[in-house]
């Protein structure tokens, strides 16, 4: 068939463009800091403002296309990486082109037709990541013993890589069998004779869990969280998540469906074990990013009963749409805790105790997200926890709900010893004096609270997305 | 919209006390909890004009997959809100200024009358639970910071321990909407329309065990109760008021509203049982509030005794038994309310709430003993006062479902005087012991004498006369008898 | 019915008018106000309920009965239930007798209480119970008469314990409140039965109806409605609270635990009389616990030493006649009897009050304080002398005729009961008489030992008792002459013209054609009750006056037997400990199961998921290869399973 030219505005091809750019910049003579930062949110809003303006086209060409899934998914990972591109420190312009490199992979990946490509982007995003890790300041560095932090940091980014190395490795080995069984690495579903293909596209899947932070695969989450610094764990929550739930999509074209044992049979155990282990682990936790880490693992938990569900139903658009919403709500909440994190100078549990003595707006704007995070009512988090529960109960799993909701009840426990702590307290000893709020900040933390708010007050809002996520 | 004012106008007057000034906050709380109450009893108007089983109904157009804002009220919705709308101004005005985050304070108790109203109003089980959920946060954040030393503990008990059922009923309602799916093709998750196609099939029984063990943490059933205690004890006195006036009605409305409509075969095979547990809380409530020395975790066991005479009032299945336990949520309102607010009272005073530190203070608060007596006698059901219609009615019901189970509640009332009488004698008879803080109580003044009278007044009247009372309940109710 | 003549007349709206009002004026204005003339404002109210009584007694004369609806308390599924005053031959005697002994009594309380700082509040429940006994007495359903039987119990728990200081007088309070509320029980079941499977609580209504019930409901309402008697009425197993009450204030004594009252229960299973027609064998129960009761109390009457308790103790014994003579079958013996018993045991109990009045004593006082008391007390003691003949069955007086009727009934007719018991009836018989002499030895006793007994032992000789103001003199006296003309109305066949109605009224309704309604004199029966009562003098005069002072030397010689059988041969204690026994299980299941036990278990749920947390934090340690290892093993178990299973 005759290859559609691409639009220019393509979003990997101008993202591409805009990195070279900066690299370029940066090479040539070390450049203001503010001029990089610009040209990288120009970068971003430019690729939004295509995403939105080419909405509803459909074109495919060998190795990408633009469906309605892909725009969809665009338009949140682009969403998820501004905050971080305005609010990441700069020193030097290499984490903005590692940003730059890793939005680039996230579009591949929403735009690849192509195994190999999707493996590319998969590569670029992660390696752009191991980087951010090891080099973003956490705010915890000024204070005593900010060596032994950057040292953890970058520990914690060693193990990233060689999880992800493993994990690519997998993939790669799922690749080759895919290939020496199909003859080709275009995506397109296979009549399924012979148990070698499931084998490749489960490799594949692999991967796809590992990025979710699934359960066997979990095990740099919490470290990575940890150490990483806040704006920077909020985005790999948030945007990064996605774009493994986006890989998990992409593959489950590929993946077999009705009478073969597809994901149907070991989704919802692999959901079950990460939510409860999340969860669990959460309680003990008194290092706030570890606790809201786990707290993430618990939400990857509770999205992989929607994906089974999504898997369940044959992928009807309506289970799709409430993957999405979750993820949209999931955006605004793990946002705004990671952000509160940042913007509060906290980083240990004793030290919130009584912060709505020192500032009763931080204390309820993070009052307002862990609410959102237990899953009640006003706020977007329960809209997302219930459109999840009544796919589950939909496909006919009980078990799966009761599940989700002990885990929610559990999760119920530290969120609101959390609420506790920063309302409820006298505050202990003399709390880290907290740093001044900068514009983009208190934009970011406004924009989360009124989107929590906003998305929690209309069930309608499904049934909106599954229309839109029809095609 | 006249429903929707219903809850919209104490979420804005929550929102309003919140933004106003520490000083005014207390005035504007109080002025719009009452303008609250004006408009929900002007309401009368135009429910009484109207005709069908809703006597007055709200529809929007918008429907998604059945979620949609549906209000309906009936006889005992409306008088639930009466009651919630009774209770909030009165508690209000009985505070005194609060001098932790006041606006905060006002605002919360607006909240939860918002929430309250949501409840007793919705038709649409989305929505009904969206406000079901949305109750438990103002008062887990009214018992956090305003209660009593162990606050802490029991803010986080209580909304563990509600929240567990309130998870349970989620997934209760999630699963009846699917099974209604699968069996008539169509979303709906209206309650008039689940009861007119009744879910059946094994699934149907869990259906049903999961909901009743959501409501009945909310009662709460025997087992299910011991979250109340702690609650009570901890709560600040407007707080103990609503949540044992208001918040334990959820529980006994949702049996009546939503399970009994939807499943009545399994109502009715579960009615020996059910009634069994209302029994045993009537007798274990009496039985454990005879043994208390804290003054408001007495009155807390005692709600749980009366909260039994509902549940054998549903559970008798007969027009008198349901009647009876309609009209007992009122009475158990305005007569532990009363209680409450007097220990609330005492406890403003001498921050002191166990019997032991009280005495003779019939000769120094001759008020407090008239009123505390008044109250007490109406909450042990002497007849004249209103205890004693609803007892009366829900034994009447139960006398002919299953005469053993009534003789046992009627023995409840020999166990009701047994824990009132002694502990009326200490506090207000005998000599001040050692430790006592009589002296510091001074008698009431007249706002609180005011607030009291409104109560009295109202427990006379349905104690005197319910039969215009019972006239506007019982159409909410015939639709439900089971034998 | 179509006996009720239609519309209430205005006496029987004054009946509940007047004391509503009287109440309501006297709580929110008199009582702050002006407290210590709030006596007028009740007088006035009761001088008008007993002129409307007796009003309404010339109309039933007359022949006239009312049964009339004032307004329809509720609507239920089909049943409603209405609130209305009944005024019929049964109860417009007791109202009249309940009335004029409440007004005399209310002038007497006036001197009795005069200095006491709670004057107004004891006025006031005073009065709230002389209302709650009026609307008792004349309501015309079950329902209604149990609203103000318990307003009567909550009433006499005020009064009983009005000197709330004293420990003693609110553990008596507390004692009759319990056991009332234990009788209350039974009448509210037995409203409970009535309602389900009678159909109506109204008298009317459900006696028509009661031939079409099987008979073992009408034997549960009726034994049901017995036990709620035997609480208010003091018979046997629950008549423990009685003699405790005596710590409230005399007056208190005097009308509620001797006259009026006590007396409730007895009017009840007067009131119930069709449905003890339906159950014969609860007849034969009421006769011998009725029975009992009446010797018991006579013995133990006998025995004590305190003043009131001596009366209170007699009072019990009277009941217990009474119940004997429901139990023979002749109500009219138990009305008639009824009447007259308020008479003279209010009268005695005012004597007694002068008596401790005069002596300055604080509560009661034992026969040791007394003694001697005729010269200082003369007037009291001619007004005792007078309640002591009636009481003891002595021809001129009131009691000689209604205990002649008892008599009567018992000796001659007795068929009521199921014709000649043989051992039973004898044995009732035996009783009756006993009764009949015991009751005479007691109270002359109790008479010698107080105003003509000079032991050297005794104090009261000494003590300048002075005589009552003429607040408390007039009505002992008004008493008195009451008390000996009230035979009149038995003997002159008044009652009998009032009665006759009522039973003709039930006639159709009853199997047992004779009920006694009335009573032919015979000679032989008049001179047993007149041996019986002079045996009962001569006894006392024995045991107390002559030299072998027979009660003080038996007194002496025994102390343990004596404490022991002035506690009811332990009875109380047995009371007390079962008591006790049920707020110790109360302490257990609060304490142990609830606190120890359920609550620490739900919230060590909680805990075990932190436990959980704790034990799986072993597998995240933070070392890289195990990671690897743990993700090697994930992706191979999920391959292992897709090949395997595919």
């Amino acid at each position: 068939m005759g290859s559609i030219p691409l639009p220019i505005g393509f979003p990997p091809l101008a993202l591409s463009a805009a990195l070279a750019a900066v690299l370029l910049v940066a090479v040539a003579r070390p450049a203001p800091a503010r001029g990089t930062r610009l040209l990288a949110v120009a970068a971003l809003l430019g690729a939004l403002a295509w995403t939105l303006s080419h909405w509803g086209e459909r074109f495919q060409t060998e190795l990408l296309r633009w469906d309605g899934l892909g725009a969809a998914w665009m338009l949140l990972l682009l969403l998820g990486s501004l905050p971080l591109a305005l609010l990441i420190e700069i020193r030097g312009e290499r984490p903005l082109a590692l940003l730059l490199g890793t939005v680039l992979g996230m579009a591949l990946l929403a735009t690849a037709n192509h195994l190999f490509l999707l493996f590319l982007g998969l590569e670029i995003m992660s390696l752009s990541l191991y980087l951010l890790v090891a080099l973003t300041p956490n705010h915890a560095d000024r204070g005593a013993g900010s060596s032994a932090n950057s040292g953890r940091r970058i520990e914690a980014a060693i193990k990233y890589f060689f999880c992800g190395a493993f994990v690519a490795a997998i993939y790669l080995f799922g690749l080759s069998i895919y290939y020496a069984k199909t003859g080709g690495m275009a995506m397109r579903p296979h009549p399924f004779e012979s148990p070698g293909l499931a084998l490749a596209v489960t490799l594949m899947v692999c991967a796809a869990l590992f990025k979710i932070g699934a359960f066997p695969m979990h095990f740099w989450l919490p470290d990575v969280y940890e150490a990483a610094a806040p704006e920077l764990s909020a985005f790999m929550s948030t945007t990064v998540k996605a774009a493994g739930i986006l890989l998990l999509a992409r593959l489950a074209v590929l993946l077999p469906h009705g009478n073969t044992p597809g994901p149907e049979m070991w989704l919802p155990w692999i959901a079950l074990a990460t939510m409860t282990l999340g969860n669990l682990l959460a309680l003990r936790q008194t290092n706030l990013q570890r606790l809201l880490a786990y707290s993430s693992l618990s939400h990857v938990g509770y999205l992989l009963a929607g994906v089974w569900a999504w898997f369940k139903s044959a992928g009807a658009p309506e289970q799709a749409a409430s993957i999405y919403f979750y993820l949209l709500t999931y955006l605004f909440m793990s946002m705004g805790a990671f952000l509160f994190v940042k913007a509060a100078g906290v980083s240990r549990y004793d030290e919130i105790r009584g912060l709505s003595r020192r500032s009763p707006g931080l204390a309820a704007f993070f009052a307002l997200m862990l609410l959102s995070l237990a899953g009640i009512p006003p706020t977007g988090g329960f809209l997302a926890k219930f459109f999840i529960l009544w796919d589950v109960l939909r496909s006919g799993s009980v078990w799966l709900a009761v599940a989700i909701a002990l885990n929610s009840l559990i999760g119920l426990g530290y969120y609101f010893s959390l609420i506790q702590a920063a309302v409820f307290d006298e505050p202990v000893e003399p709390g880290p004096a907290s740093p001044p709020i900068t514009l983009p900040a208190r934009l970011t933390l406004w924009a989360c609270s009124l989107g929590t708010l906003i998305l929690g007050l209309l069930p309608g809002v499904r049934t909106l997305l599954a229309a839109c996520l029809e095609r | 919209m006249l429903l929707t004012w219903l809850w919209l106008l104490p979420a804005l007057g929550a929102l309003a006390a919140w933004a106003a000034p520490s000083r005014a906050a207390r005035g504007v709380g109080i002025a719009w909890s009452a303008a609250v109450l004006a408009y929900s009893l002007w309401l009368l108007l135009p429910f009484s004009s109207g005709t069908g089983p809703l006597r007055l109904e709200e529809l929007s157009g918008l429907s998604f997959h059945g979620i949609r804002y549906r209000l309906g009220v009936d006889g005992v919705s409306l008088s639930l809100c009466w009651l919630t709308a009774l209770l909030t101004t009165l508690s209000l005005a009985a505070s005194g200024v609060r001098e932790e985050r006041p606006p905060a304070y006002w605002a919360a108790f607006l909240a939860l009358e918002a929430s309250l109203m949501g409840v007793f109003t919705s038709q649409n089980l989305f929505y009904f639970y969206v406000f079901w959920d949305l109750s438990l946060i103002p008062m887990f954040f009214i018992i956090g910071l305003w209660g009593s030393q162990g606050r802490r503990f029991a803010s986080i008990k209580f909304l563990l321990y509600t929240f567990a059922g309130s998870l349970a009923l989620l997934i209760g309602i999630v699963w009846l909407a699917v099974l209604h799916e699968s069996a008539t093709g169509a979303w709906t998750w209206d309650i008039p329309a689940l009861a007119r196609t009744p879910v059946s099939g094994c699934a149907a029984g869990w259906i049903f065990a999961l909901i009743a063990l959501g409501f009945s943490v909310k009662i709460p059933l025997w087992p299910l109760h011991n979250w109340l205690p702690d609650a009570h004890t901890e709560a600040p006195a407007a707080g103990s008021v609503l949540l044992a006036g208001a918040m334990l009605k959820m529980g006994v409305y949702g049996f009546l509203k939503v399970l009994l409509p939807v499943f009545p075969v399994l109502a009715r095979e579960a009615l020996p049982w059910m009634g069994l547990l209302g029994v045993v809380n009537i007798l274990y409530g009496a039985v454990c509030a005879m043994a208390q020395t804290d003054l408001k975790r007495l009155i807390a066991f005692t709600s749980i005794s009366h909260l039994g005479f509902c549940v054998v009032g549903i559970f008798s299945g007969r027009p008198e038994g349901l009647a009876g336990a309609a009209l007992q949520m009122l009475n158990h309102g305005l007569s532990t309310g009363g209680l409450f607010l007097l220990v609330g009272m005492l406890y403003e005073r001498a921050h002191r709430r166990d019997i032991g530190d009280f005495g003779e203070l019939a000769r120094t608060a001759p008020w407090f003993a008239f009123f505390f007596g008044f109250v007490l006698l109406s909450s042990i059901g002497l007849p004249g006062l209103n205890g004693f219609v609803g007892e009366l009615l829900a034994l009447m019901g139960m006398a002919k479902a299953s005469p053993p189970l009534a003789a046992l509640g009627a023995a409840g009332a020999v166990l009701a005087a047994a824990y009132a009488i002694p502990t009326y004698q200490k506090v207000f008879w005998a000599p001040a012991g050692p430790g006592s803080v009589s002296g510091k109580i001074s008698d009431m003044d007249r706002r609180e004498r005011g607030i009291l009278w409104v109560l009295a007044a109202l427990i006379l009247w349905i104690g005197i006369y319910p039969g215009p009372l019972l006239g506007i309940l019982e159409p909410g109710v015939s639709a439900l008898v089971l034998r | 019915m179509a006996f009720a003549t239609p519309g209430l007349p205005l006496a029987a709206q004054v009946l509940f008018a007047a004391p509503l009002a009287a109440l309501a004026i006297g709580f929110f204005y008199f009582h702050f106000r002006r407290p210590r003339d709030i006596h007028w404002l009740f007088l006035a109210s009761c001088l008008a309920v007993t002129g409307a009584s007796l009003r309404l007694l010339l109309e039933v004369l007359g022949g006239k009965v009312w049964d009339e609806t004032i307004f329809r308390w509720l609507i239920i599924g089909g049943s409603s239930i209405e609130f209305g005053i009944r005024i019929d031959g049964l109860n417009a005697p007791i109202l009249a007798m309940v009335a004029t002994v409440s007004t005399l009594i209310h002038f007497y309380a006036v001197g009795y209480m005069r200095d006491d700082p709670g004057f107004s509040r004891f006025f006031l429940c005073f009065h709230f119970f002389f209302f709650s006994m009026v609307g008792l007495l004349v309501s015309h359903n079950y329902l209604q008469m149990y609203l103000f039987w318990e307003g009567v119990g909550l009433a006499s728990f005020l009064l009983i314990g009005f000197w709330y200081d004293r420990p003693a007088a609110r553990a008596a309070a507390w004692k009759a409140f319990l056991v009332n509320r234990i009788g209350d029980i039974g009448f509210l079941v037995a409203i409970l039965v009535m309602m389900g499977w009678g159909g109506s609580v109204r008298f009317t209504e459900l006696f028509a109806g009661l031939g079409l019930l099987d008979p073992g409901i009408v034997f549960l309402i009726a034994a049901l409605l017995f036990w709620g008697a035997c609480a208010k009425s003091a018979q046997f197993p629950l008549h423990v609270w009685l003699p405790d009450a005596m710590e409230g204030p005399t007056p208190v004594s005097a009308l509620m635990h001797a006259a009026t009252m006590v007396t409730a229960g007895v009017f009840l299973m007067a009131r119930s009389w069709p449905i003890l027609q339906y159950a014969p064998g609860l007849l034969s129960v009421l006769a011998v616990v009725g029975a009992f009761t009446a010797i018991g109390g006579a013995v133990l009457a006998g025995v004590q030493k305190d003043l009131k308790r001596i009366l209170a103790y007699s009072t019990i014994s009277h009941l217990g006649l009474m119940f004997l003579s429901l139990g023979v079958g002749s109500l009219f013996g138990a009305v008639f009897h009824l009447i007259t018993h308020g008479f003279f045991k209010a009268l005695l109990f005012l004597c007694a009050g002068s008596v401790i009045h005069g002596l300055g004593a604080h509560g009661t006082v034992t026969t040791d304080e007394t003694g001697g008391l005729s010269i200082s007390l003369p007037w009291t003691y001619a007004a005792f002398l007078v309640g002591a003949l009636s009481l003891g069955g002595f021809p001129p007086l009131a009691g000689f005729f209604s205990k002649d009727a008892i008599l009567h009934s018992l000796l001659v007719g007795g068929h009521a009961a199921g014709g000649p018991l043989g051992l039973l009836g004898s044995g009732l018989k035996a009783a009756g008489c006993l009764a009949a002499i015991a009751s005479s030895y007691y109270i002359f006793r109790m008479l010698f030992l107080t105003f003509l007994g000079d032991r050297p032992q005794q104090t009261g000789r000494s003590a300048h008792a002075h005589e009552p103001g003429l607040w408390m003199q007039v009505p002992v006296f008004l008493l008195a002459a009451l008390s000996a003309v009230g035979g009149v109305i038995g003997s002159a066949g008044l009652l009998e013209k009032v009665l006759s109605p009522l039973a003709s009224a039930w006639g159709p309704m009853i199997l047992v054609a004779s009920s006694e309604v009335s009573a032919p004199f015979s000679w032989e029966v008049a001179g047993v009750g007149l041996a019986a009562a002079a045996a009962g003098l001569v006894a006392a005069w024995l045991a107390t006056m002559a030299q072998s002072d027979w009660d003080w030397t038996w007194r002496m010689k025994h102390p343990g037997l004596e404490r022991r059988v002035a506690g009811e041969l332990g009875w109380q204690r047995l009371a007390a400990r079962s008591a006790g026994l049920v707020s110790r299980a109360a302490a257990f299941v609060s304490w142990k199961w609830e606190d120890e036990r359920w609550d620490v278990w739900t919230e060590s749920l909680a805990d075990c998921f932190t436990g959980l947390g704790e034990g799986l934090s072993g597998i995240s340690r933070g070392i890289l290869n195990e990671y690897l290892w743990w993700m090697l093993a994930g992706s191979v178990a999920l391959t292992f399973m897709i090949v395997l299973c595919f």
